[in-house]
């Protein structure tokens, strides 16, 4: 009973001032035969309200990362496009390998993600067809504004890097990556924690990338997709309270 | 010196049951590591956009130290007027989504950032005696100049730059 109502918190829980920076569904299919000109008419297909200039941008992003330090997707260029709507908070990208769609901060609900993802992927369909899905991933960044000062991460994060009692008790900056199975759902959690600039001179910031995803589907319905996302929904909430203490929900309420 | 007794290894304290490895040699997930972090930055706006900004920030502060006659014909290194003006563009503009391609320091005495496509270029020049222009040519040799705060306002730049370079 105690974990129904756990389970039952978890999928109705809202905070006011939640942390996501983004929101990400992403779903991958099988494209032997897809190619960019599949995608070149697409924003016939696009709801209103996406604009196809942003195919200039998604070069501009690239060649930014092609700029700096982080050279190697310079091949990823053919992938597909990408087109922002919603005000500048929604991002679709339509890939030959699929579809991802973003909600960028501030966030909504779930149910404002799933449904616009839906009205999205339908005009993916339109232009791929009936491919099966073979991955399907969601994915939220959040961001910790911690108050300064930290007597220890402990107090508000419960993942963190421990450092030994032998070495200096400072800490300039960590990167954290666990890839941690969910067998009982024959997913994978794949979780970056790193610290990164901060927001405003008064707070740390802690980036909690948590990405949930299932790999090696054959799906071909799309129903099973949204029931899919369903369970890693909540999956990820799980694990995001399971992430974070009491002073944090605090933070955040 | 005396030695100094370790404490006694405890393998409990390794929570996590480790049931198989499948790391086969430190080179190779070393890299599987980068291009997954590739493939998450780039799946991410908000972490693009975000490491994006940082780049171009440390691309400033590493121009804003250049010397005097950097360029060998007398040009003048960006004062702290053109820095700040340039950061606060580069963070408007990163509101709107859009990360540069390259900033350099300019000959005339100043910062230029640039925004390029195929055909066409974009580049907001700040000056150090504290004004902006906004240039934007394509490969025909099309050009237009604005000077931002009198002949575009600060707040059109980023739509202005989108559909030039759309």
């Amino acid at each position: 009973m105690a974990t129904q109502k756990w389970m039952s918190w978890l999928k109705d829980r809202h905070y006011d001032k939640a942390p996501i920076k983004e929101a990400i569904i992403d779903i991958q299919v099988e494209s032997p035969s897809l190619s960019l000109a599949n995608f070149e008419k697409v924003d016939i297909s696009l709801p209103k309200g996406y604009a196809e200039r942003r195919k200039v941008m998604m070069g501009q992003l690239r060649g930014q990362l092609e700029g700096g330090v982080l050279t190697a997707t310079a091949k990823q260029d053919d992938m597909g496009y990408a087109f922002v709507g919603g005000e500048g908070k929604h991002v679709v990208q339509f890939k030959v390998n699929g579809f991802a769609f973003s909600r960028l901060a501030p966030y909504q609900t779930w149910k404002q993600l799933r449904n616009e993802a839906k009205t999205l992927w339908e005009s993916y369909r339109q232009i791929v067809g009936a491919l099966p899905v073979v991955r399907i991933g969601l994915r939220y960044v959040n961001q910790l504004d911690l108050p300064l000062p930290i007597r220890d991460f402990r107090d508000f994060i419960r993942l963190y890097p421990e450092i030994s009692s032998d070495l200096p008790q400072l800490l300039a900056g960590f990167f954290l990556q666990v890839q941690i199975p969910q067998e009982d759902l024959g997913a994978m959690l794949i979780l970056n924690e790193a610290m990164v600039p901060p927001s405003s001179p008064d707070v740390a910031s802690v980036v909690l990338d948590i990405d949930v995803f299932k790999q090696g589907l054959k799906l071909e319905s799309d129903d099973e997709i949204w029931n899919v996302l369903e369970a890693l929904r909540l999956r990820k909430n799980l694990i995001f309270e399971g992430c974070i203490t009491n002073n944090t929900r605090e933070l955040i309420s | 010196m005396p030695a100094v007794p370790l404490p006694p290894f405890r393998p409990d304290r390794f929570g996590p049951a480790v049931h198989r490895v499948e790391t086969p040699s430190y080179n190779q997930r070393t890299s599987e590591l980068r291009d997954d972090w590739l493939r998450r930055l780039e799946q991410s706006t908000f972490l693009t956009i975000k490491y994006g900004l940082i780049d171009a920030e440390g691309a400033l502060d590493r121009i804003s130290s250049m010397e005097r006659d950097w360029d060998s014909y007398g040009a003048e290194p960006p004062n702290a007027n053109a820095v700040r003006a340039s950061k606060e563009i580069l963070e408007e503009l990163a509101g709107a989504l859009i990360l540069p391609s390259t900033i350099v320091p300019s000959a005339e005495g100043g910062i230029s950032i640039y925004f390029m496509t195929g055909h066409r270029t974009v580049y907001i020049e700040s000056y150090n005696q504290g004004s902006q222009t906004l240039v934007m040519y394509d490969h025909n040799g099309n050009a237009e100049v604005l000077e931002i705060g009198r002949d575009i306002s600060r707040a059109d730049v980023a739509g202005r730059i989108l559909t030039y370079l759309g």
